[in-house]
């Protein structure tokens, strides 16, 4: 796995290949999930994953220094995507492992930070996210951004082109949206 | 237009407006009840988080509207005791300022005259760093405030990795952190409670600039007295955790002065490059005591570990400095700590050198890892027992003239060993698998009977049987056997002679594998004079026997001594022993190990490297010297601080020697607690923690592990229970570890030495200073050099420098 596979898939989707969006999803997701389970090999107490690291590490593993913003932006997107399933299979385990604890606390205002932290259900997030789905798909992809791949509103808003502005609406309307579900 | 669509539009519609004017808006645009419900919940959401996120509450009803000339605007945030507004001033200039005001109530004398005394101190200080004072008074209420320079702007973290500036940017704006800090510290005030949330970045003049706030006030105002928080306690000043400095934090805290802030100027700075804290701490995963040991005691890998980016070299060191738990170690002053920075964004070479750094990892390899030394010390004995092997093949091969009378020993000893593995002897336990020891049991008994006279047979009977149970793990019948082997020897063959010398050289490979290492060095030499003489200075036993020196050497710390042996030694083994031989790639992994224990990492490691090669090429890649050898390479890296090579190195060695030498074998132990340091090093102490409490129950129960290495698991469990704060398990396991040493040998031992340096720090976490005084001295006096208990939280204790020498 490396540079030249990344490239052949970027190309095929700047080719307007439908699937290969989601083979650069398979991609990046093992290559993710390799590195994550190396950092999340075991339950420790304290410990917090670093997924922006993780990302921003994929990228530099995967990627040539020559991709061109376009394809950084198919990658980020799909970086987001993965690093998002890596997560949340991870809690998924985690939570078939778990007998009876109680469930992590529910604040959202690690959305407001670049990385997730233990505050959040990520397993009810998963489903407050499953559901925004089905109403606006770009804000599910936004989220995925800034949250799971750790963007800030301006690259956010260059991966998704559209102007920062309008990221930061959507963003705010997100937010408030999934914290209404998840203080339930 | 779906609900959902129809809720995004009105809340876009009302969130650049003004709370109060939400109802009424909604109202205008024909939302019904349910509708506006929801919407006015999603609002509140957002401003909550952006409150939150700007450190602006909304007002409370209670808050006044003015104080003094002041006109209040919003609560940004608010402590216990105090309570800050934004306001804004009228006369004589219109601009906006930051007002701290004592809530009502809490107005004991104490902390007024705090109060004051810090309104004075920051009165005295005028930096572009620091958010000056601009006013003071006291309420119509008899509440004191001061009126501070408004600042906008976010904390130095969030900027950070939001706008993600260069590394040269962010090492400038730290910069000016410290400088700012070195302002106050010339004034005399201490900060104490630095952390980025008081740091914040604006914009002046089109430039990021830092300032700092809450200085001192932030110690008296803002004690948060929720059982979630630290500051329970009475009369001691508690802050964040996370950038708390040892001494801060300590069971009875000293004078705390400026080094306190530089501690947490390094914390911070470790947050700017990493992203996270230097310490995982979490003030409601962890207790109190809890959260003390670790900000006293754990390590925190350097920040270049901890980052994807790659970060020079320097920064590891100078962020390392400042983060020592010694403060003694760390830089001075806040303006050393600048200079250090500015002396990386230029490209110099900062005060904070190497030095420091290898030091430390100095330091892990002695006193900490324990696995790194008695590794090189498993994986010598590996060596030289294979290599040992190969020269007896060698010679057997070489001297044809000899050969038959030496295929006659042969043929004996191979014929009388496939009778006894094949369990002919009739008084065997029926029907039941024999245990690789009680074949050798059985071997020697049969070995005294079939040969009741000392010859050539026996010898290299008691030789093989020897090894056998040295390969086991098995030292103590080992020695026997190999002593008896000697002692045969030198009535066959003649004290001197090649044979006995070979069995005099198998002996000092049993006094390594006891510990004994003194000893060992001495048989090697003595080995190596006598060959030297009788059998020539290039002879192979001669060449191997000074190797074995040289490991010694290294062994007993005499690191460079071993390295001046090597470097003149293996040239000439090259030229002696030609390419092929392993007694030279051995040697080379030595000399390996011997740079590594000299911590010239750099250079041990292409040399193991080497080493590896070779003994994998000529002996296999399963066979215990080439596993050995990995193990070594494995230790350099992780003395290079490359931890995932080295962890991944160790997890492939471990994983071959529970192959080959089944899970119960001393050297499978040892890797196992190899592995488990460089976890611990990596912070992954929870893994850590399993892996030793799995060697450790495993050893105990298994009666064919060598006590010395059973115990040496037993202080290395120990070790790292009582990093885990489980003081109370650590405790018995190391008394108990130091009876069982004393009855095994001498107490002039490393070993020994750590369990006690362990006992004395368990012994000061509970404050019972006068026993770890004398558990530290039982230290001292095992060897343990007296730097090393300095560098630890022992270093403070009063006395430390007398060790009672008998």
């Amino acid at each position: 796995m490396g540079a030249s596979q990344i490239t052949v898939l970027l190309n095929r989707i700047n080719a307007g290949e439908r699937h290969a969006y989601n083979d650069l999803i398979e991609l990046v997701y093992h290559e993710l999930r390799r590195m994550a389970v190396g950092q999340m090999r075991f339950e420790l107490i304290g410990h917090t994953l670093q997924p922006t690291a993780l990302v921003s590490e994929a990228w530099m593993r995967l990627a040539d220094s020559g991709t061109d913003w376009q394809n950084r932006r198919h990658f980020f997107g799909a970086a987001a995507e993965a690093m998002r399933r890596v997560l949340v299979d991870h809690a998924r385990r985690r939570d078939a492992a778990k007998r009876g604890g109680g469930l992590q606390r529910v604040t959202l205002t690690n959305l407001d930070v670049d990385v997730p932290g233990a505050d959040v259900d990520l397993l009810a997030l998963e489903d407050a996210l499953n559901e925004l789905e089905q109403h606006n798909p770009r804000m599910v992809r936004l989220v995925e951004l800034r949250y799971f791949a750790g963007l800030s509103i301006e690259e956010a808003a260059e991966a998704m082109d559209v102007s920062p502005a309008t990221v930061k609406r959507d963003w705010s309307f997100a937010r408030a949206w999934l914290k209404e579900r998840l203080d339930d | 237009m779906t609900d959902f669509e129809r809720e995004r539009q009105l809340f876009d519609l009302c969130v650049d407006e003004e709370p109060q004017r939400w109802s009424a808006f909604l109202d205008d645009h024909g939302a019904e009840p349910e509708l506006r419900e929801r919407v006015l919940r999603l609002l509140r959401h957002h401003s909550d988080t952006a409150a939150r996120e700007s450190g602006f509450l909304r007002l409370d009803p209670a808050d006044p509207e003015r104080i003094g000339p002041y006109r209040i605007l919003q609560r940004p945030g608010e402590g216990g005791m105090g309570i800050v507004y934004a306001a804004e001033q009228r006369e004589p200039v219109r601009r906006r300022v930051a007002i701290k005001v004592l809530r009502a109530g809490h107005h004991s004398r104490e902390v007024l005259a705090r109060f004051d005394a810090e309104r004075q101190a920051l009165s005295l200080m005028n930096h572009p760093g620091i958010a000056r004072i601009l006013d003071a008074g006291t309420t119509a209420d008899q509440r004191p405030y001061i009126v501070m320079e408004y600042v906008s702007g976010e904390p130095i973290t969030r900027y950070c990795s939001q706008r993600k500036p260069s590394l040269e940017a962010i090492l400038e704006l730290f910069r000016q952190v410290c400088d700012a800090v070195q302002h106050a510290h010339q004034k005399g005030v201490i900060h104490r409670d630095l952390k980025p949330s008081n740091i914040l970045i604006t914009e002046e003049l089109g430039k990021p600039a830092p300032k700092i706030i809450d200085f001192g006030i932030a110690k008296a105002l803002t004690v948060r007295l929720t059982e979630h928080t630290l500051e329970t306690r009475v009369g001691s000043f508690l802050g964040t955790p996370d950038y708390m400095s040892p001494e801060q934090a300590d069971v009875s805290p000293l004078d705390v002065d400026t080094r306190a802030d530089v501690y947490a100027l390094g914390a911070i700075l470790y947050e700017l490059l990493t992203g996270t804290t230097p310490l995982q701490i979490s003030s409601e995963r962890h207790s109190w005591t809890e959260i003390q040991k670790i900000i006293r005691e754990q390590e925190p890998p350097p920040p270049g570990r901890r980052t994807p980016h790659k970060l020079p070299r320097e920064l590891d060191w100078i962020t390392c400095k400042a983060l020592e738990k010694e403060r003694n170690r760390r830089y001075a002053t806040a303006a050393a700590f600048s200079e250090d920075i500015t002396a990386v964004i230029e490209g110099r070479a900062p005060q904070a050198g190497p030095h420091t750094f290898l030091y430390r990892t100095g330091k892990l390899l002695r006193q900490h890892a324990l696995a790194a030394a008695t590794a090189t010390t498993v994986f010598m004995l590996v060596l030289i027992f294979g290599a040992v092997m190969a020269w007896q093949a060698s010679q057997i091969a070489r001297e044809r003239d000899r050969a038959n009378q030496e295929a006659d020993i042969a043929r004996n000893v191979s014929s009388f060993l496939v009778d006894v593995l094949r369990g002919a002897d009739p008084t065997s336990q029926q029907g039941r698998e024999l245990t690789a020891r009680e074949v050798l049991d059985r071997g020697v008994r049969q070995l005294e009977e079939r040969f009741p006279q000392p010859n050539a047979t026996r010898v290299a009977l008691y030789r093989a049987v020897g090894n056998a149970y040295l390969n086991l793990g098995r030292y103590t019948e080992a020695e026997q056997l190999l002593q008896q082997a000697l002692r045969d020897s030198n009535e066959v063959y003649g004290p001197g002679h090649r044979e006995s010398l070979f069995d005099m050289y198998n002996l000092g490979r049993m006094l390594l594998a006891r510990g004994r290492l003194s000893d060992a060095l001495q048989q090697f030499e003595s080995v190596a004079a006598i060959a030297a003489e009788r059998l020539g200075p290039e002879h192979e036993l001669t060449l191997r026997a000074r190797a074995a020196t040289g490991t010694m050497l290294e062994q007993l710390g005499r690191a460079e001594e071993a390295v001046a042996i090597f470097s003149e030694l293996l040239p000439i083994m090259r030229r002696a022993l030609g390419t092929e031989s392993i007694s030279t790639a051995t040697a080379l992994a030595s000399f390996g190990s011997a740079l590594e224990t000299a911590n010239r990492f750099e250079e041990a490691l292409p040399v193991l490297r080497e080493a590896a090669k070779e003994v994998e090429k000529l002996q296999g890649r399963d066979h215990p010297n080439a596993i050995g050898t990995r193990f070594n390479v494995a230790n350099a890296l992780m003395g290079l601080r490359e931890l995932d090579q080295a962890e991944a190195l160790h997890r492939e060695v471990l994983a071959d020697q529970t192959r080959i030498l089944g899970p119960s074998h001393a050297n499978v132990y040892l890797s196992m607690r190899a592995l488990a340091e460089v976890l611990r090093e990596k912070g992954e102490l929870e893994e850590a923690l399993g892996l030793m409490r799995a060697a450790y129950l495993d050893q105990e129960t298994n009666p064919d592990v060598s006590d010395f290495s059973r115990v040496e698991t037993k202080v290395g469990y120990a070790h790292l229970l009582r990093l885990h704060g489980n003081d109370r398990e650590a405790e018995p396991l190391l008394r108990e570890a130091v009876a069982e040493l004393g009855t095994l040998g001498g107490d002039r031992h490393w070993l020994i030495g750590k369990a006690w340096l362990e006992i004395a720090l368990i012994e000061l976490a509970r404050s019972d200073a006068e026993q770890a005084l004398i558990s530290a001295r039982s230290a001292i006096r095992a060897g343990i050099p007296i730097e090393e208990l300095k560098r630890t939280a022992l270093g403070r204790l009063d006395g430390l420098e007398a060790p009672q020498d008998r």
